[in-house]
């Protein structure tokens, strides 16, 4: 995990050491500084991170790139993700690594250095089948899928809808909050609240520039920050529906998760990767192509219908409880 | 000053002269209470050769792995030749060890052409020699041997080797600069240490001169030269009996003979390979020693040494370390000229025994007080104690570097350099504190 960085993996990554703790074991996190940026840095990166020297430990579980590279005799993997521009973003061209020589020679360093880590873990676990398939496909390397549990499934229990769509999460592009915005012109009436931190400043410019060039500004509530676990639960809680539009993402999401527990429907769209894992078009929520219209489409009929929204939305409850997800099986395999 | 536990990494049997100097210097490391470990560097049927005495333990260097080397010695030190045989087992362990390099001779082709023959023959040599001196250095269709002289100056693989040393010794300034380049330690210029041994005096027998070269007869110790220097001069053509004291190939012997025919010099004395009371023996006779060399491809000549220690004239090539004996104490021969000036040395000497005696006595002081085991000892601990005292660095460099290979970067990769630039800059730092500790004074 990375100092002053936030999203779903640092969110995971505290509760994991949390739960540790509950379950009786003296639990330290790791965190170190990380960059991508340039691409060359990322050696020096892994350098760092296969240099680390740890004493006084039973366990290692490894979360992120590079720093499960750490060296460790007894190394468990619970792997979110590679660095993924060296795998399949590479392929569809969303790599930071520089298309020539010497970016080929980094790729095939982080790839080397990769399957030494795992190689060197006794079990690993992915989040995701994606993320499982990916580690076979590139790596070559065989995982047991444990999908992340919901951190705090108390504060989600739902409640009335207020009649607004709630997008939570990260606020970036690959997130699309923009598309939810563009979709709102399609949707005359729809309510839509963003909440969640920005990446940038540039990326909350941009959304709040977009609602007044999409003539919509009177109809969108920014709440651009980290909001705290009790406020996005009243958030979500309160809401008619969640809107979580990932590119490609993992795993379900802790957006799509906390909607569910809280038994409110999800729209998505159709390339959002692990989120359609539990997401099912007119049974846990609606499922569109990333289109601008067809998101306006969909808006129109969760406000339109919202006895069949909240029937969507406690089918997604009862899809997300069927999984199992909770956090002593999850320690458990960790510790096993 | 703390005792330092040295690893001497070496041949150790009668047959090897670097054996005989490495023993010498480590007498008088052991003389001075160091705790010296010899560690023999032989392969192949010369690692069963008796070794000789020594004033510590001896094994072979294959008895130890790495980290034991490295945990039993606070330096190892290593003699390095051009001779497989006596020292093929050191070549393995550069790559895991830090080892100071005691270069004996330029031309290590010899020395790393044995070792290819395991570890990828020709085409591994041709790799080798291309990373080493760049793709122009062998093309092609080049073959890979080429006559000695011009090995030694365009491909003689020293660099290879020095590269692979934490600090390095030179036995003459001639080669020292390019030690210097490569080496990525310290390299210091120190004097071949040579005992002196109890060696007969010339004779005085009038109306002869006995020449004698001494060592194995390779095409360039100019012994045809010599033979026709002898023929083509009427006074020294009666005068003159030339004896090779060393080893020979019989077609060398052969064609040697067969100038002295044609150009009516006496047939040349063979003695085949002798050891040391035998050629002092064989000395009893000699007026001459001939040291012309060319090309040069040793760092320095025990055989040099030998000769001005022996109280006899001596003729030299004037270049290399030949060059580096101080004027009026050899006969120094122009290189390519080696025939002409040996001939007119030779007629003069005849005509001039006084001077000629004044002068190899001159010559015979100065090799026995430059070249003794205790002032090669003095010029050589310091830079053992440089290389202890900056051990740590090294294998923190060496750490990283390891570690960065093991994402399959290769030597020259960007992220490689760059942590040697960050070593650089500390090792710099560290100059510079001893230098301020030294009250300013770099050593």
């Amino acid at each position: 995990m990375v100092p002053f960085v936030h999203g779903g993996a640092e969110e995971l990554y505290i509760h994991l050491i949390r739960n540790l703790r509950q379950a009786g074991v003296d639990a330290e996190g790791m965190r170190i500084p990380f960059t991508w940026e340039p691409a060359e840095r990322l050696i020096d990166e892994m350098l760092i991170a296969r240099r680390l020297r740890l004493y006084n430990v039973d366990r290692v579980i490894a979360l992120k790139f590079p720093l499960y590279m750490v060296p460790w005799p007894d190394k468990v993997l619970w792997l979110l993700h590679q660095y993924r521009q060296a795998y399949d973003l590479l392929d569809v061209k969303q790599s930071n690594i520089p298309d020539d020589d010497r970016g080929r020679e980094i790729i095939s360093a982080i790839r080397k250095a990769d399957n030494t880590a795992f190689s060197e873990s006794r079990h690993i676990y992915t989040n995701a089948p994606i993320t499982a398939k990916r580690l076979w496909d590139y790596n070559g390397v065989q995982s047991g899928i444990l999908r992340p549990p919901l951190n705090d499934p108390e504060l989600f229990l739902g409640g009335q809808s207020s009649g607004y769509v709630l997008a939570t999460g990260r606020v970036n592009s690959a997130k699309r909050q923009f598309m939810l915005i563009q979709a709102l012109r399609h949707a005359p009436g729809v309510r839509l609240v963003v909440a969640g931190p920005p990446d940038s400043a540039s990326d909350a410019d941009y959304l709040r520039q977009l609602a007044i060039q999409e003539g919509v500004e009177d109809r969108v509530t920014f709440e651009l920050r980290l909001l705290s676990r009790q406020e996005l639960a009243q958030r979500v809680n309160e809401a008619l529906a969640v809107a979580y539009l990932p590119f490609d993402e993992d795993s379900f999401g802790y957006c799509t998760m906390e909607a569910f527990c809280a038994a409110k429907p999800v729209l998505t769209v159709s390339d959002s990767g692990g989120v359609l894992d539990i997401v099912r078009d007119g049974q846990t929520g609606v499922v569109v192509a990333p289109d601008p219209e067809d998101l306006g489409s969909a808006l129109r009929q969760l406000a339109a219908r919202p006895a069949h929204s909240a029937a969507l939305g406690r089918a997604g409850r009862e899809a997300l409880e069927s999984a199992r997800l909770t956090w002593p099986t999850t320690v458990e395999k960790l510790l096993s | 000053m703390k005792h330092l536990r040295i690893g001497w990494a070496t041949p150790w049997n009668e047959r090897s002269s670097i054996a005989t100097r490495a023993s010498e210097v480590a007498t008088e490391l052991a003389r001075r209470g160091h705790l010296v470990t010899v560690l023999r560097i032989e392969a192949e049927g010369a690692r069963d050769l008796p070794p000789i005495p020594a004033p510590g333990y001896v094994m072979h260097i294959d008895d130890m792995c790495d980290n034991t080397l490295r945990r039993e010695f606070d330096v190892i030190v290593g003699q390095i030749g051009n001779y497989y045989d006596f020292h093929g087992a050191l070549i393995p362990r550069f790559d895991g060890l830090d080892i100071v390099g005691i270069f004996h001779d330029v031309l290590l082709a010899g020395l790393l052409t044995g070792w290819a023959r395991h570890h990828g023959g020709e085409v591994e040599l041709r790799r080798i020699v291309r990373q080493t001196y760049g793709a122009g250095s062998l093309a092609d269709d080049e073959p890979l041997w080429i006559d000695s002289g011009s090995l030694a100056q365009r491909r003689p693989m020293l660099e290879w080797f020095s590269k692979r040393t934490v600090a390095a010794v030179a036995h003459a300034e001639h080669y020292a600069e390019r030690l210097r380049r490569t080496c990525p330690g310290p390299v210091a210029v120190l004097p071949l240490s040579f005992v002196a041994p109890h060696l007969p005096p010339p004779p005085a027998t009038p109306g002869v001169e006995n020449i004698a070269v001494i060592g194995h007869a390779n095409a360039n110790k100019c012994i045809d030269k010599l033979i026709m220097a002898i023929g083509a001069s009427p006074i020294l053509r009666d005068r003159c009996r030339l004896s090779v004291i060393g080893q020979f190939e019989e077609e060398e012997r052969c064609r040697l003979s067969d100038i002295a025919t044609i150009v009516r010099a006496h047939p040349l004395v063979f003695t085949g390979w002798v050891d040391d009371d035998k050629l002092y023996d064989s000395l009893r006779n000699i007026h001459v020693m001939s040291c012309l060399r060319n090309p040069v491809l040793e760092g320095a000549s025990g055989s040099l040494m030998l000769a001005l220690a022996s109280g006899r004239p001596t003729l030299v090539t004037d270049h290399g370390c030949y060059a580096e004996v101080p004027p009026g104490m050899v006969l120094p021969c122009r290189p390519g000229h080696e025939a002409l000036d040996a001939m007119r040395y030779l007629e003069w000497l005849s005509g001039a025994r006084q001077e000629a005696a004044a002068m190899a006595a001159r010559a015979q002081e100065w090799v026995i007080r430059r070249h003794s085991p205790a002032a090669y000892v003095d010029g050589l601990l310091p830079l053992l104690e440089r290389v202890v005292e900056e051990r740590p660095w090294r294998e923190a460099r060496r750490s990283i570097r390891s570690t960065l290979m093991t994402f399959g970067l290769q030597d020259s990769d960007p992220a490689l350099q760059r942590a040697d630039a960050a070593f650089d800059s500390l090792g710099k730092i560290r100059a510079r504190e001893r230098c301020d500790a030294m009250g300013g004074q770099s050593r």
